[in-house]
């Protein structure tokens, strides 16, 4: 979720450099399951409906690699690597239970996996 | 946390190396989309306009997950990643690179919040302000929800407080087994686990809440996406409760 901060001294003329905008429309979501769960998108600027983003680029694709072929571990294995107080994310679906260290995810920020037979991306 | 499969096909994801107001940009294998983690959407390409699912997750620490959920299993390390390569951004006073765009100065921009967003309704609480609380029987949206949090872990989670139609009202209980912090609905007097919203003792056992999405979240990172959030305060009395 939060980004690496440690960029070159140089980063402001890179973030000019790969800065682009987009407009996004504030419409009703085109498939998500439930209403419910949906998040929305707050008319800040702009034509009614409608929100400017600007995105900008400070690393290339990839520069972060995600994980697509995540390896799991028993709970009494996880012991022996990770502390107590560890933070972790913890998806649980169809009792299937998973849990995602984000010291880990804080060097990879995607995790592809399936959990409990959902195909999901863990991200961070 | 998002479901992978989107009309139907599935779809894996990577980091494009793109930021939106500091927060990840994803794209897709396989139709090159960009991907607003904080939106939950698309933002360019051919899927600009599509909303991903969101399934709910739980950040608390590791030995309350393993308390929570036994039979857990986790994503190796392999030994590596034994610290946070954003530690010293948590705790320093830089919010993110480009800095806030809106800045919102109802709280600092640091302190961190348990953000929800409910058909279009969008509101935060701050950790420092639930941190008496436990349990706040909110209405949100329309909805009946249930904001818990538990200090000693810093574990928020949010969700909806009615079962079958039936609106619940949540307190703190003194009991606590195994480190686990439960809570007692008026209604019917059952004891709930407060950060799975699961029944464990009373009328209502096996029964579990709807878990909402939540976002753990810098306060200036949810203010910039959600310049007309609600802000909870544990001074207000907390009207139409429902």
């Amino acid at each position: 979720m939060v980004f690496v901060v440690f960029l070159p001294s140089l980063r402001q003329l890179w973030l000019k450099v790969g800065a682009e905008e987009v407009t996004i429309s504030d419409g009703s979501s085109t498939g998500a399951n439930s209403g419910l769960n949906a998040a929305s998108q707050t008319s800040t600027s702009g034509a009614v409906g409608t929100r400017q983003l600007k995105i900008i680029k400070v690393l290339g694709r990839d520069g972060i690699p995600a994980i697509l072929d995540p390896e799991f571990i028993g709970a009494s294995q996880a012991f022996q690597q990770m502390e107590p107080d560890e933070r972790v994310l913890g998806l649980s679906i169809n009792g299937d239970n998973r849990a995602y260290p984000l010291n880990l995810l804080s060097r990879h920020e995607i995790v592809n996996d399936t959990v409990g037979g959902v195909p999901v991306a863990v991200t961070w | 946390m998002y479901a992978r499969e989107i009309q139907g096909e599935l779809h894996t994801f990577g980091v494009s190396g793109k930021l939106i107001m500091n927060t990840l940009v994803m794209y897709d294998h396989q139709t090159d989309t960009l991907w607003s983690q904080f939106l939950s959407r698309g933002v360019k390409g051919p899927l600009a306009d599509f909303q991903l699912e969101i399934l709910p997750v739980l950040q608390t620490t590791w030995l309350q997950w393993l308390t929570l959920h036994p039979n857990t299993i986790v994503l190796d390390k392999k030994g590596r990643y034994q610290a946070d390569s954003y530690e010293s951004y948590y705790s320093g006073g830089s919010a993110g690179i480009i800095g806030e765009s809106n800045k919102d100065s109802r709280l600092a921009g640091k302190e961190l919040v348990l953000g929800v967003d409910l058909v279009g309704t969008a509101k935060a609480y701050p950790f420092r302000a639930m941190a008496g609380q436990g349990a706040i029987n909110d209405t949100l949206a329309g909805k009946p929800v249930l904001v818990t949090f538990d200090p000693l872990n810093e574990t928020g989670s949010v969700f909806l407080r009615s079962v079958a139609g039936n609106t619940l009202h949540f307190q703190t209980t003194e009991k606590n087994a195994e480190g686990i912090f439960l809570l007692r609905d008026d209604e019917t007097g059952s004891t709930w686990q407060a950060l799975t919203g699961r029944a464990i003792d009373g009328p209502m056992v096996g029964t579990a809440l709807e878990r909402l999405p939540s976002f753990y979240s810098f306060w200036f990172a949810w203010s910039d996406f959600h310049p007309d959030t609600q802000l909870y305060s544990s001074q207000l009395k907390q009207s139409e409760t429902g």
